[in-house]
């Protein structure tokens, strides 16, 4: 089922990764924090909106709002959600026009996850482009003071253009610059954690 | 008057009161309170609670879905997104649900045993370990990976753990003939969400439509959501089954407030040899 290239690196380059100027909607329940409220919100590209709540009911236990856990140390999750609606509150950023120019455009530790989550269309798969028209403004997602290096743990919404793809130890990854990306689902949304270089 | 008359003891009592009221600074939060449960139409309650238990009884559907949401940009701006979801139930532990979005796409499997989700037009796919019962999986879901079940409401409304305390104002709007069906439209509101159900009328009082708008947010965007319901099917075991189709790979579904998983998996790798 997994292609496995135990060390060995298989390199497609420009392929699969390259997001550029789509509008990013993501819907992933633990973008939400204690509700719309709760989180830091904007702390990376400033949207204050989302998507509209797609549920009235909520969890027996209540949500699990442990804070700070996250490497992104962005989302500052309040605790209690038990007072929320497990709405679907998804977060809108607006466009991202990711930069093949700087990686670390979507490495941003201020990036908070109530924004920046995204859909998959929008992308370059098998040498296609799957994507419509850029979408609204050119938002500056990302671009942050300070932000000089990928730091692990770091959590971003789309990879910058010219990755290559790597498989290691039968785990896909992204080489994109000297930095290596480990996709992950976060709810729904694929997003992509920075890590250590996988080959060691 | 006539009991006024000559019983001072009554007079007192009642002077006691009327200062005891005056004294008290909840007086007006507490008629506020009052004045908030009268908006709360009993009869709106017990057809939430019908159509809640008549879904728990259903043990074998499906749903189809038709949903718009949407959402806000920064400069306030709304733009809307549609999704199509089929969702198939063998209660209490076989759930699979498709959902394309205009966006994208994602697969949902659970037997009992694990939970797998996936993105058949990306190649990803997690699978984690499940609760034993649906309704179990909805909130460890919810509140464990911070990802919310398609259609979730469908297996907590009617649940004992699902509570119309939340709920501060219920009225019945009308009758209201949805696509040729017959059905009763309620609304509700609780904190941050005003929302609106049309039950089916009849010996099947199923949610054919709901509408959800956030209140918290300015903007108050809005979900709405029309269903298509398939009672008493017979399920294919073979659909609650997933192959992870040929060149897809499983990646890690994050935990709320755990380290990515990526991060753990290669900071363990670098543990000294």
């Amino acid at each position: 089922m997994h292609r496995i290239h135990d060390h060995r690196v298989s390199v497609l380059a420009f392929a699969l990764v390259a997001i550029v100027g789509s509008l990013h909607i993501g819907d992933a329940e633990a973008a939400r924090g204690g509700g719309r409220g709760g989180g830091g919100r904007g702390g990376g590209g400033g949207a204050r909106g989302g998507g509209a709540r797609t549920s009235v009911s909520r969890p027996s236990g209540g949500y699990a709002r442990t804070s700070g856990g996250r490497a992104t140390g962005g989302y500052a999750r309040t605790s209690g959600g038990a007072a929320r609606v497990s709405g679907a509150q998804t977060r809108t950023t607006g466009t991202r026009n990711v930069s093949s120019a700087n990686v670390n455009r979507n490495v941003n530790r201020n990036v908070n996850r109530d924004v920046n989550v995204h859909g998959d269309y929008g992308y370059y798969r098998g040498g296609r482009y799957y994507g419509g028209a850029p979408v609204a403004r050119a938002a500056a997602v990302g671009v942050a003071a300070g932000v000089t290096a990928a730091a692990i743990g770091s959590v971003a919404y789309s990879l910058p253009a010219g990755c290559s793809s790597v498989n290691w130890s039968g785990a896909p990854y992204y080489h994109c610059g000297n930095v290596y990306y480990a996709p992950q689902y976060t709810g729904t949304d694929v997003t992509y954690v920075v890590v250590q270089n996988p080959e060691g | 008057m006539r009991t006024l008359r000559g019983t001072s003891i009554l007079i007192i009592a009642g002077l006691a009161l009327a200062s005891t009221s005056e004294a008290n600074p909840t007086t007006e939060t507490a008629a506020a309170e009052k004045k908030e449960e009268s908006a709360i139409d009993p009869k709106a309650i017990g057809a939430l609670k019908q159509m809640g238990a008549y879904l728990q009884k259903q043990n074998s559907f499906s749903v189809r879905t038709k949903s718009q949401t949407e959402y806000v940009l920064d400069n306030g701006q709304k733009v809307t997104i549609a999704a199509d979801g089929d969702l198939r139930v063998q209660r209490p532990d076989h759930l699979r649900a498709d959902v394309t979005s205009d966006r994208k796409a994602r697969q949902f499997f659970y037997n009992g045993k694990t939970f797998i989700m996936n993105a058949p037009e990306v190649g990803f796919y997690a699978c984690v370990i499940a609760p034993p019962t649906l309704r179990e999986l909805a909130d460890e879901l919810s509140t464990r990976y911070g990802l919310q079940l398609p259609m979730v409401d469908l297996f907590r409304w009617g649940s004992p753990n699902y509570d119309t305390s939340d709920i501060k104002s219920a009225m019945y709007v009308g009758p209201a003939k949805l696509n040729g069906i017959d059905t009763d439209h309620y609304a509700f509101r609780q904190p941050d969400v005003d929302w609106q159900v049309w039950i089916e009328r009849g010996a099947h009082p199923v949610p054919r439509k709901v509408v959800l708008t956030t209140t918290d947010d300015p903007a108050r965007p809005e979900y709405a959501v029309e269903m298509t319901w398939m009672l008493g099917v017979t399920h294919d075991p073979a659909e609650f089954a997933f192959t992870p189709p040929k060149d897809s790979q499983k990646i890690a579904l994050s935990e709320v407030g755990k380290l990515p998983a990526g991060v753990a998996r290669s900071a363990r790798r670098r543990q000294p040899k």
